[in-house]
Formats: structure tokens, sequence, C-alpha cells
């Protein structure tokens, strides 16, 4: 494999922890040691040699650093990764433990042999166990003061592994251990401190220099507080970098953090959700300007609120990553695109550049842009009062007021066009580069977006409790849609918070069919959807109007009680024509708002429909886009059906359906359906008698 | 389906959710009142504006002591059928809600210290998708109950 071990090699000597590594090394024939050390460059024949070689070059240095170093090389972690997978062939071992035996053999070496039983999980497990072989040997001898300190700490978590040395090579091990972020999680650790000193100092210090004017001291005063913070931060992303470690034993994910108050975060494998990679801005950019590919993994549990994430690893590069996914995931090889090279996942689908386009252009977020507008626009005003005069303004607002109508519309054009652009602007930066793809096991989804921070995420496929196709009022007359899951206790990450994930952000109506096929078989179904009886229109109608019948009752109240129906003189319009009475302005708004409002019911109730396709509930209906929700029958938390006295009197129901969704629950409804179907359906939608 | 779950609750529930409506109704009663004394003497709305605040109350305290109760608790059923928990409720709107066994996760009982007087419990299901609430059952019925629950969850893994 791509492994180089010399590269490796070099990098390894860490000044700190070399000394009581020596000593352990000079318990252990170093030989011994650097078997353990380098279980995956074992792996690779030649390695060995080498590795033996570089050892003796070397004084003995910590293995510890040396991974974190080694880090820096996409390709090292590959190798390691690698040699596990072939490191049955590889090292000659044969037998399907084959690594294990690779390890064991070091660990022989080493002259601890129930040592070796547990390293040999190690090494079959996880690129990573491999190449601790501190991890391997209980005792930890040379190994764990590698570690530093609380090296001695994590030669338990291994020991027990090592009792189980008889099981070695079932036990698929997952022993431990402890590895350190990438050296690069400095660097976030220290731009995130500084950044929230800065911002704390930030309001204060500026205060300070408008208030007391530029003079030379103030200046050196803020140059001496930049540098305090910098160095501050430095040291605290060393030191913090120096505390964090994680690992993955007995069963468990480990994550000890904290420099001054020591954490220590246990998340059973059981339990863990998903392991997503998140590549930040500043990520990116490293790897832009370097060969350094590093990203942040997010391990998220099932139990754990949608927002916050269980355990965040600033900096590892992606090979780490992958390693580590694979740990996790129960040594599943090739499971995500980090490995493509070995087994890939399918892509099932990618978003085009004009797709992304269409999808900004129809996303109906024109609507929150605008009031994005409107509030900056607030900020525009103050900006006008202080530092333009009021006669200059008033002299532009005389010169356009004959064209007021003709200007207020092209503002509320511009507005609008600007809106909209804002709206393309977003979803390009929520969906450039959207992929979605299978893992080789079928199992899992993998969905990558995002431009300016690319995101990850990884949906195991049977956590998925329902999917909803909406059609946004500008996509569905072209027959779009966009869709989205909703799965059990997973967050999907920052952006989704909650509940939902997007599948995938605009696609058409007609192919979801066969792109749910690919994805979330379940849930591909072809419903044939029976609508409302008719009665069930004027409900509609009747729930969008009464809330406005009841307020311009009292407006009109008020209006026509007050005098203002007099005192506000005929409505002209500024159109040529009879002038309206004044009547006019309350009746024309309200004639208007109603209509709309009744559209708006009539518009709900053609949409509303349900339909039993398979074993799954259908239901579609729409508030400002139509929304057709699929739950399969076995994913139904719980179901009810509601009637008010006006339905019971007119024999229509409310049916509702509740799946699980994030820690909560979703709803799905259908308002005033046939009563006597509401019935037949929650019964066929229950447990199916054996 | 059936056109009613078979189980009523325990007939205390009336004195219980009385008790609990009347702590509810103080605070009511009272801001009813506030706002006739402000209407009549600092705005000096005439009679029949500054009357209806208390009236108002007045007239949702009654309601809420002496209707709602027994309303609700004849509308109140449940039944534990061998697959489903099945419950019925609202006064209004009425509500018939369906829970699979093999969805519910956990059961609870629980009891406050006005339902402890009474010698009354609440059982409490748990789903992936929220809690459903059997509520006011006589302690050893709620436990029953309970326990029931709990077995046939057991025994039914798949829909």
């Amino acid at each position: 494999m791509n492994s180089d071990p010399e590269e490796k090699r070099p990098k390894e000597s860490e000044p700190e922890e070399a000394s009581p590594e020596g000593s352990g090394s000079g318990e252990a024939p170093s030989g011994g040691d650097s078997g353990l050390g380098s279980p995956e460059w074992k792996v690779s024949e030649p390695g060995d040699v080498r590795r033996n070689e570089g050892r003796s070059d070397e004084p003995r240095s910590n293995p510890g650093s040396e991974r974190f170093e080694s880090g820096d090389e996409a390709s090292d972690g590959r190798a390691k990764t690698g040699g596990e997978a072939s490191s049955g062939s590889d090292a000659g071992s044969g037998s399907p433990g084959s690594e294990s035996v690779a390890s064991a053999s070091d660990a022989g070496g080493e002259s601890e042999s129930p040592d070796s039983g547990e390293a040999a999980p190690d090494g079959g497990v996880g690129s990573g166990e491999g190449r601790w072989p501190e991890g391997s040997d209980p005792e930890g001898s040379d190994v764990e003061s590698g570690m530093r300190d609380a090296g001695a700490e994590y030669g338990a978590p291994d020991a027990a592994p090592g009792d189980g040395s008889d099981s070695d090579g079932s036990s698929s091990g997952r022993e431990a251990s402890p590895r350190r972020l990438h050296p690069s999680s400095m660097l976030f650790e220290a731009l995130k401190t500084a950044r929230s000193w800065a911002s704390a100092a930030a309001i204060p210090g500026i205060a300070v220099l408008f208030g007391s004017g530029l003079s030379v001291w103030v200046i050196a005063l803020v140059l001496f507080g930049i540098s305090v913070l910098l160095v501050v931060s430095a040291v605290w992303g060393f030191l913090s970098w120096r505390a964090t470690s994680y690992w993955v034993s007995g069963g468990a994910f480990h994550l000890r953090s904290g420099v001054l108050q020591k954490n220590e975060r246990t998340i059973p494998l059981d339990h863990v959700q998903s392991v997503d990679t998140v590549q930040g801005f500043v990520q990116r950019i490293i790897g832009s300007v370097s060969r350094l590919k590093v990203v942040e993994v997010r391990i998220e549990t099932a139990g754990g609120a949608a927002t916050e994430t269980d355990a965040s690893l600033a900096a590892l590069t992606r090979d780490d990553a992958a390693s580590l996914r694979r740990e996790v995931e129960g040594a599943r090889r090739g499971t995500f695109g980090v490995e493509e090279e070995e087994v890939g996942p399918t892509v099932i689908r990618k978003l085009t550049t004009r797709e992304l386009l269409i999808a900004g252009a129809t996303s109906g977020q024109i609507g929150a842009a605008a009031a994005l507008i409107g509030v900056g626009s607030q900020f525009f005003d103050d900006f006008i009062d202080s530092f333009l005069s009021r006669n200059f303004v008033e002299g532009i607002a005389a010169s356009i007021a004959p064209y007021a109508f003709l200007a207020v519309a092209l503002i509320v054009f511009a507005v609008g066009l600007f809106a909209w652009f804002l709206a393309i602007a977003g979803t390009v930066v929520a969906y450039s580069g959207f992929t979605i793809s299978r893992s080789a096991d079928g199992k899992y989804l993998n969905i990558k977006r995002g431009f300016i921070r690319r995101y990850e995420a990884t949906i195991p496929i049977s956590r998925i409790q329902a999917v909803r196709i909406t059609e946004g009022l500008l996509r569905q007359p072209f027959g779009l849609a966009m869709l989205r899951v909703e799965s059990a206790g997973y967050g999907g990450g920052t952006e989704d918070v909650g509940v939902s994930t997007t599948l995938f952000p605009l696609i058409p109506r007609r192919q979801i069919r066969s792109f749910l096929e690919e994805t979330a078989p379940e849930f591909a179904v072809e419903p044939d959807l029976t609508p409302l009886p008719k009665r069930a229109a004027r409900r509609y109608i009747f729930r969008a109007t009464a809330p406005w019948i009841i307020i311009f009752t009292v407006a009109g109240m008020v209006f026509f009680t007050s005098g203002l129906s007099v005192s506000v003189g005929p409505l002209s319009l500024g159109l040529p024509g009879v002038p309206l009475p004044p009547t006019a302005y309350f009746a024309i708004p309200a004639a208007v708002i109603l209509f709309l409002a009744a559209l708006y019911g009539w518009a709900g109730y053609r949409a509303a429909g349900w339909a039993m396709a398979e074993d799954c509930f259908v239901s579609r209906s729409r508030t400002l886009a139509r929304t057709t929700a699929i739950a399969p029958r076995k994913r139904l938390q719980s179901r009810n059906i509601v009637r008010s006295p006006f339905q019971r009197r007119v024999r229509l129901a409310t049916l509702r359906t509740r799946v699980a969704s994030g820690s909560g629950g979703a709803t799905f409804e259908v308002v005033d359906m046939e009563s006597s179907s509401a019935r037949e359906i929650i019964e066929r939608l229950g447990p199916r008698k054996p | 389906m059936k056109s009613e779950p078979s189980e009523r609750l325990d007939p205390k529930a009336k004195t219980v959710w009385r008790i609990s409506n009347v702590l509810w109704a103080v605070p009511l009663l009272g801001a009813g009142a506030f706002a006739s004394w402000f209407a009549r003497s600092v705005v000096g709305a005439p009679l029949l504006v500054w009357v209806l605040p208390i009236l108002g109350a007045a007239f949702l305290a009654i309601l809420s002591i002496f209707v709602v109760p027994s309303l609700s608790w004849r509308r109140w059923r449940y039944e534990i059928r061998p697959d489903e928990v099945d419950l019925q409720r609202g006064i209004f709107w009425i509500t018939r809600t369906l829970v699979p066994l093999a969805r519910i996760q956990h059961v609870d009982t629980q009891n406050g210290p006005l339902q402890r007087r009474f010698g009354l419990s609440t059982v409490v299901f748990y789903t992936a998708a929220g809690a459903n609430r059997i509520p006011e059952l006589s302690a050893p019925i709620a436990a029953e109950v309970r326990d029931r629950i709990a077995e046939l969850t057991r025994d039914q893994d798949e829909l």
C-alpha cells in the first residue's frame, strides 16, 4: 500500500514523552516494541524491516506522537487501513484473523503473550489500534508512558480486552489505543479561543478606541492585548490538543478532553447513530493551500438532542476519520465516500448546477429573504437619518411624488428581485454539490453538500420513518419537488436542526419513485389518492376564512362607528375615473383578503387526499406547498381520529398518524376525510393479527 | 373499530379534577376582577363593558368546576387490547387514539399529591413519538394496567 513507513518515522519523534518510552523500550527489546508499535507497518512486510531499522535510528519516540504526526499524510492512514484489510494476506499468517495474528506476532516479540492476544483484535478492528501497540499491552509499559500522563489510564481499557485475549479474533476487538487528534486541531482550538475572547473584547475595545482617540499608548495597549491573546490562544490550543484523546474499546467510544477540568465521555457503540464528517471553512482552506486534508468528525447518538453533537473531534485526517468510522460502525470496510478506492459507495444522484439554480429560483424563500431585506432597511433608515440631511431626502421624495405609484412599484420589484437573488444564493450555499450515495453494504445513505461549509451526513436507511414530498408553489407547476426524510433519533447535524433531513433538494415528480426505489425502497410506492368528499370543501373554505371574517367584523365596526369612514374622504387610487366612496377603504381590502383566504381553503381541499399503498399510509395536504407524506404501517407510533361536533354532524373526521422523528415525533394528518373511511383505515394501520 | 373502549376511569376522577380546577379558577377570577376594576375605575367604562371580564371569568370557572369534569369523565375510556392500547377522550373534539403495544418503550405510573389523597394514579406510556396517558385510575388498577402493558409489550416485537 501507499504507506511509507519511512516517512512516518522521521516524524515520530516527539520530545515530550520520549523519555518514558525510552524506559519502556528498555524493558522490552526495542524490536519488540516496534512490533507493537506498528502492526500496520508490519503488515506490509518490507515495512517490518524498515520499521525496525527506523526504531533503532530514532530514539524510540513515543508512538503516540508519531501517530499523530503521521496523520499529516493522507496516505498513511490509508496505509494502515489497507494494512488491516490486506494484512491477512500480507502478514502471510493467512488465517482470517491474520491481522490479529500479525499483531500477535508483534506482541510476541514484545514478550507479553497475553497482550499479544489483545493486540490481535485491535489490529483486526481498526487501523488505528493496530497502530498503537501501546494499546495492545495492558501494562502498557512503554507505550502508555509514551502516551503522556493519561496513558496510564488508557492502559486500563486496553487491559480489559486483554482478558479477552482468548477471544481475540472473534472479539472484533475494539480495544483501545487512545489516539490524539491531528495536531492541526491545535489551530482550530486556538482560533476558537481567540475568537471568543476577541468577540468579548471587541465592543469595549472599540469603544475605548473611539472614546479616547488614537494615541500611541492606546495603540500599544491594543497591540499588546492582541499579542497576549494570540499567545494565550496558542498555548490553550496546544494544551487542549494534548488533553484530548479518543479511542474505541470495550464496545464503546471514549473521548477524553478538558485542560483544566478533565472530561471523559463514553458512548456505547450500539447507541451511535452516525459518524458524520464535516469539512469546515477553515479546514477547506487548509486543504486547498496544503496537502493536509482534515475533517471534523461528529458522533451522534440516538438519544441525543437533535441540535447537539454528542462528541465532536475537531480535526482528524480523512483517513483517521475513515478508520474511526469503520471501527465504530463495526469494522465494515469502505462504508463511505472517504475510502472510495476500496469499496466505493454507489452514487445515486447528484444535483447538477442547472438543478441547483432552478432549486434556488423556485425555493420560495423569497419571503424570508424579503423579510431580511426589510430588517436591513431599518439600518439603512438609521443611516439616512444620521448621515444625509433631512432636506435632501425630502427633496428627493417631493420630486418623485407625482410618480409615487410607479416609484413604489419599482421599489417593490427591485426588492423582490434582490430577495430572489438572495434566495438563490442561499440555496447554492446550502445545496451546492449535493450528492447522495449508498454505502456498499446498502445500509446507509450518505449525503454531502454545501458550498462554504462542506457538510456530510449519514442516514441509516433502517431508521427512516417517513418520506415527505414537498411541492412548492413555484415548483408544482413544473412537476418538481423536494424530498425530505424523517428519521428516528437522528438530528442530521447542524444545519438541518431537528427532525427532518433533505434527501434531495430538487427532483422531477415522476422520478421520485425510482429514486426512492434506490434510496429507501420501503417508501417507493405509487399511491392512488382518494380525494375528500365534496362536503369537506365547505369546511376547508370556512376554516380558512373564519379568522378573517372575525377580524373584518371587528375592524368594520370600528371603521364605521368611529367616523373614520367619513373623515378619510373618497378613495381615488390615483386612477382616472370615478372616485370610489369611502367605504371602499374597508371593502376592497376585505374583499381581496377574503377571496384569497377562500382560495387558500379551496386549494387545501383540492390538494388533500389519502391512500393505502402497499403497506404505507400516504397523506397529502397543502399549506402553501403541497406535501405528500409516506409512512409505512410498521413505522407508525400511534394513530388517532379526532371529530369535532361539526365534523360529526357531516360524518367527517380528522385522521392523524405519528411517526418517530428526531427525539420527538412528526404528525401527518388528513383533515375532514369520510368518517367511515377513517375508521376503516385506522384499523388497517394497526398491528396485523398473527 | 369498536364503537368505544370498554373501561372507564375511577369515578373519583371527577372530584380530583373539580378540586384542581378550583385551584385554577381562583387566579382566573382574580384576574377577571382586576380587569373589571381597572375598566371601571381607571378607564371609566360603562357598566355593560366592565362587567364582562368578571362575568366571563365566573362563567369559565363554573363551567370548569361543575360541567367539564363530569363530561370529561363520561367521555374518557380506555382499553388494553392484546395488541393495542385504545383511548378515547375529549368533550368537544372527541379523540380516539390507538397505540400498538409493540411501539411502547416503557410505562410509568405517576401520582401527584392530590391524586394520592384520593388513591389515584396516572399511567403514562411512552413511544418514540411521545407519551400517552391514562389519568385517574385507582392506584391498584393503575398498577395492574401498567404491568399488563409492560407484559404485553414484551410479547410483541413486530407489527
